[in-house]
């Protein structure tokens, strides 16, 4: 009677201790605790079949698959082994082991833990009761149920878990960019919709900063995308230690950042000293070399600002305002920033109007026609004439070349453009052919941008071109600047004696605007300059301009080149010009540019008077 | 005025210069840690003696006991200075009645406490939370480590600081002495069963609140009243309740004594958890019991020793008697350190402290929580390194 109220109490104690945790550790500590006080046990043992994670599965995921230590209590108990056989048949009890070492007993129990686990328990001394082994079977199914419902909640706290990790995970990509991990557009907008709200209810400012890094397409070029790309980390982190948790710095796209500056005040002065500090401390950050892979890389970032709130733009708009001002410090040079201004918008708007109608025009090219200048010599007689561009726009009233041609040099649309030129020229020239022409009638001169003269098919295109309007390529002088023949020499030498052995001319225009060094001049084919009008204006009485055109024409007869001056508008600066040795003009005192009819009638008109 | 016996100091008066004196006493005779048992009736200052703890340049452990004992004699003032040969490591646990608190400061000693050949383990024996904690330390150190030790404290019952540790005089604590040398152990009670079973159908914790579905108090004073004639309305529950422990029946039929010291409502305060459907037992205590328990304790100690082929003239005897034995056994309890010391004759030094609770590495090498019971420990000579 005694033992059955202390087998009951066991019983009875044990399986209170059963399912106190949802959670298998847990649960199984405090089972292990009890069962160690309570059966005077050495230590408890738990076996289960595990992911390689180690984490307790019910099913085996393959066939061979074993039971895999799990939990110890004491923790630095001696592992035990559990039977190989442990999960075969229906058995609850898989093992009574006795063994005796330096004469005292060791007992070892196991108990399967349904199919998926098993517990060992070891004792010192005793064996234990048969009853006590007994009332442990059904204590151990019981268990066995509670760690199922334990493995399955855990089962699901990982799914849920893991679910969990996957939204922040999507979340963060959302927000973030890939390579540098900083927020990207969509996180900027919207904390700039934020700032921008909170800007207008608080009264406050802010300021946005677009930056762009000067020649980052040269390194990716050059040393690699990955080496770009490990540029872009570096500088992303470089803006973060100087933002120091004050702003956001974003990753827009390529190696364009944003850094955000909410919460300024004071007026617009004020306000401007903040942004400048900053400004000082990106340059001071900048002018340490970052680290990219093996490589030190120097790197300067061109800084458009925009502050804000500026009446009633939105985060875009205020974006674009940046942009704009970004896209104005890189016009002005490495490394410069520029605050954001509305003539600032009103220029970019126009280039990108013309950018459009440069396109469409480039479609329809009867809406340009090549106009002549013709030039002359000492004796008044007609040498030859430069082609000049003129652009009968449908939108605008004709446009000046001055206002164009950069927008196609700076949109790539000056190859097509220079292409149309060169055709129309030859084209002219076969009509100027097949009349009469003065026996000095040399050439037309015709302009040739440096992205047209640099592209490789330049010469064989232009050849082409010749080829098929049939004319002399003697009649064709190129025009080409001297940054033109500067940058990339050894290429422009290769082209300019080939367009030579052809009897194509080369002449240098806007001479002395450039370059203080000539002695290019020296090296390369050239047959005449050009000095530019700048030079000719009032020549008579600018002594500054009479001692340039004076060296000018010294270092032309040095080399034996031909020299023609541009601009000359009266008697006097012709005069000069003569005085000081130039006997070639072109200019409004001969000519104004007229359209090839024109020129055709007025070189009749001067055929008839001989 | 100093007794010196070998490895240990009786220093008799209160006072810091006498303890300086016996640690440099101890000190030139090679000992390198050492351990102090000292009397709660001596009214030690608490900041004075941490002041002190904390000048001491050599690892320092100890408690204040109700008593202490030295030259099988038991002393209500005093202090021992005990030295040790090797230096020890010392962990400490301080909010031990903070569970969750505990439990991570045993595990960042973990290491240490593994690495122990045995442990000396004092704690503060009015701490509440005792059972979790030696379940705890347990779970880490294992069967691995003998482990022996004893509750500090003051017979008021009131919990004040009474741990010795180089960081001071520690309330609410347990310093646990990590040991290179092995220790060899005997426990035993004598406490003998009178009547039960009962069924322990409520308790939380130390509180006892039913047996049988019956209120505890009820239960447990019919049962005494019936065996001793004495009874509750008339006498102290105290001075009846020491002589009729309870006992918690183990698997193999012996008991775990539990001590009710205090009566609150219907629920009786033991010493130490009563785990809900446990089954309890009525002990009864006799003065031959008892004494001949704690010879028994000393063999097992001395036979453990043998058993591993040490000499146990080599080591040295600590004992962590229980206080309630003393109020139980009153004049006979000189016969009971005179039981012990005969069985260890050749071991010198049988030196110790009567303590509120004691705890010891059972046989089966659980750590358990016991009251009203005698620990024996040999102490072996450290090997040399």
């Amino acid at each position: 009677m005694n033992n059955t109220l202390k087998y009951l109490s066991i019983q009875h104690e044990l399986g209170m201790a059963i399912g106190t945790s949802l959670r298998l550790q847990p649960m199984l500590a405090t089972f292990s605790r009890i069962l160690l006080r309570r059966l005077g046990m050495s230590s408890v043992h738990f076996h289960f079949l595990q992911t390689a994670a180690g984490e307790p599965v019910l099913q085996a995921s393959e066939p061979a698959d074993r039971l895999e230590h799990f939990l110890s209590v004491p923790r630095n108990a001696p592992a035990i082994v559990v039977p190989e056989s442990c999960l075969d048949g229906e058995a609850t009890v898989v093992r009574i082991e006795r063994r005796v070492s330096e004469r005292i007993e060791h007992h070892c129990y196991s108990f399967r833990l349904g199919d998926f686990g098993a517990i060992s328990v070891q004792r010192i001394g005793n064996a234990l009761d048969p009853p006590i082994i007994e009332l442990l079977k059904p204590l151990m199914i019981r268990l066995a149920l509670s760690c199922q419902a334990s493995i399955e909640h855990e089962n699901l706290l990982q799914a849920i878990a893991a679910r969990r990790k996957a939204e922040e995970t999507i979340l963060f990509q959302l927000l973030h960019d890939d390579l540098t991990q900083l927020p990207n557009r969509r996180q900027l907008m919207r904390r700039l919709d934020a700032e921008l709200l909170s800007a207008r209810s608080g009264g406050r400012c802010g300021a946005l900063l677009f930056l762009d890094l000067d020649r980052f397409k040269m390194v990716n070029d050059t040393l690699g995308h990955a080496i770009g790309d490990l540029l872009l980390v570096a500088v992303a982190e470089r803006l973060t230690l100087i933002m120091a948790g004050d702003g956001l710095v974003a990753r827009l796209s390529g190696d364009e950042f944003i850094l955000l500056v909410g919460g300024l005040s004071g007026d617009e002065d004020r306000i401007r000293l903040r942004v400048d500090a900053l400004l000082a401390e990106i340059r001071a950050g900048f002018s340490d070399a970052l680290q990219a892979g093996d490589h030190r890389l120097h790197v300067t970032p061109s800084i458009g600002i925009a502050i804000f709130p500026d009446g009633d733009c939105s985060a875009e708009q205020i974006l674009r305002c940046a942009d704009t001002a970004m896209y104005q410090a890189k016009l002005a040079g490495l490394n410069s920033s520029v605050y954001y201004n509305r003539q600032l918008s009103a220029g970019l708007e126009l280039r990108r109007q013309l950018e459009k109608e440069l396109q469409l025009a480039l479609k329809a090219p009867q809406q340009f026609e090549l106009y002549y200048q013709s030039q002359h010599n000492l004796a008044g007689e007609c040498i030859g004439a430069e082609a000049l561009i003129r652009w009968h726009s449908p939108y605008r009233d004709e446009p000046s070349p001055v206002t164009f041609i950069p927008v196609a040099e700076e949109t790539g649309l000056m190859l097509e453009l220079g292409r149309w030129v060169i055709r129309q020229a030859c084209a002219d020239i076969q009509r100027l052919l097949a009349g009469d022409l003065p026996p000095t009638f040399r050439r037309i001169s015709i302009n040739v941008s440096a992205i047209q003269f640099n592209h490789p098919d330049f010469v064989e295109s232009l050849f082409a071109d010749i080829d098929e309007a049939g004319i002399d390529a003697h009649r064709i002088a190129l025009e080409l600047t001297e940054s033109t023949l500067i940058r990339n020499h050894q290429a422009a030498a290769t082209r300019m004696a080939l367009l030579r052995a052809r009897g194509v001319e080369i002449a240098v225009d806007d001479f002395g605007t450039g370059y203080s060094s000539l002695a290019y001049l020296s090296r390369l084919p050239v047959e005449s300059i050009k000095i530019d009008q700048a030079f000719v204006r009032d020549l008579d009485s600018n002594a500054g301009n009479r001692a340039i055109v004076e060296t000018i024409i010294a270092l032309g007869r040095a080399l034996e080149i031909e020299l023609i001056a541009e601009g000359v508008e009266t008697e006097a600066e012709r005069a000069s010009l003569e005085a000081l040795g130039c006997h070639n003009y072109q200019g409004f005192l001969f000519s104004r540019p007229q359209p090839l009819d024109g020129l055709i009638g007025r070189l009749r008109n001067s055929l008839a008077k001989a | 005025m100093m007794v010196k016996d070998q490895h240990v100091v009786l220093v008799e008066r209160r006072s810091i210069e006498d303890l300086d004196a016996a640690i440099d006493r101890l000190r030139k005779d090679g000992s390198r840690s050492f351990m102090l048992l000292a009397c709660a009736d001596d009214g030690w200052d608490p900041a004075v003696l941490s002041t002190w703890l904390a000048t001491v340049d050599a690892p320092v452990f100890g408690g204040i006991f109700p008593s202490i004992i030295h030259a099988a004699t038991c002393r209500r003032h005093g202090t021992l200075v005990i030295g040790f040969s090797e230096t020890v490591e010392i962990a400490v646990v301080n909010r031990l009645s903070d569970r969750a608190g505990m439990e991570p400061q045993l595990l960042a000693s973990a290491e240490l406490l593994e690495r122990a050949q045995s442990l000396i383990v004092l704690f503060d024996g009015l701490c509440p939370n005792l059972e979790a904690f030696v379940e705890s330390l347990y779970a880490i150190v294992g069967v691995r480590a003998a482990v022996v030790g004893g509750g500090a404290g003051y017979l008021d019952l009131v919990q004040r600081p009474c741990l010795l540790s180089n960081i001071g005089v520690l309330e609410d604590s347990a310093v646990l002495v990590a040991l290179s040398n092995v220790i060899d152990r005997g426990m035993a009670h004598g406490w003998q069963r009178l009547s039960g079973p009962f069924l322990v159908t409520r308790s939380q914790g130390n509180m006892l609140d039913e047996l049988n579905y019956q209120p505890a108090f009820d239960v447990y004073r019919t049962a005494v009243e019936a065996h001793s004639g004495q009874r509750f309305s008339d006498t102290d529950f105290f001075s009846i309740a020491k002589t009729f422990p309870l006992g918690i029946e183990g698997v193999d039929g012996d008991f775990l004594v539990r001590d009710p010291i205090k009566q609150v409502g219907d629920a009786l305060i033991c010493v130490g958890e009563v785990p809900q459907n446990a089954t309890v037992y009525l002990l009864k205590g006799e003065v031959g019991a008892l004494i001949a328990s704690a010879g028994d304790a000393a063999r097992a100690a001395r036979a453990q020793c043998q058993h591993r082929g040490n000499v146990a003239n080599a080591s040295m005897a600590l004992v962590f008697d229980c206080i309630s034995r003393l109020f139980f056994l009153g004049a006979a309890f000189d016969t009971e350190l005179a039981a012990i010391e005969s069985v260890l004759a050749e071991c010198g030094d049988v030196t110790g402290a009567l303590t509120l609770g004691e705890i010891a590495s059972s046989k089966a090498g659980v750590i358990e929580l016991m009251n009203k019971s005698t620990v024996v420990a040999l102490i072996g000579t450290p090997p040399r390194p």
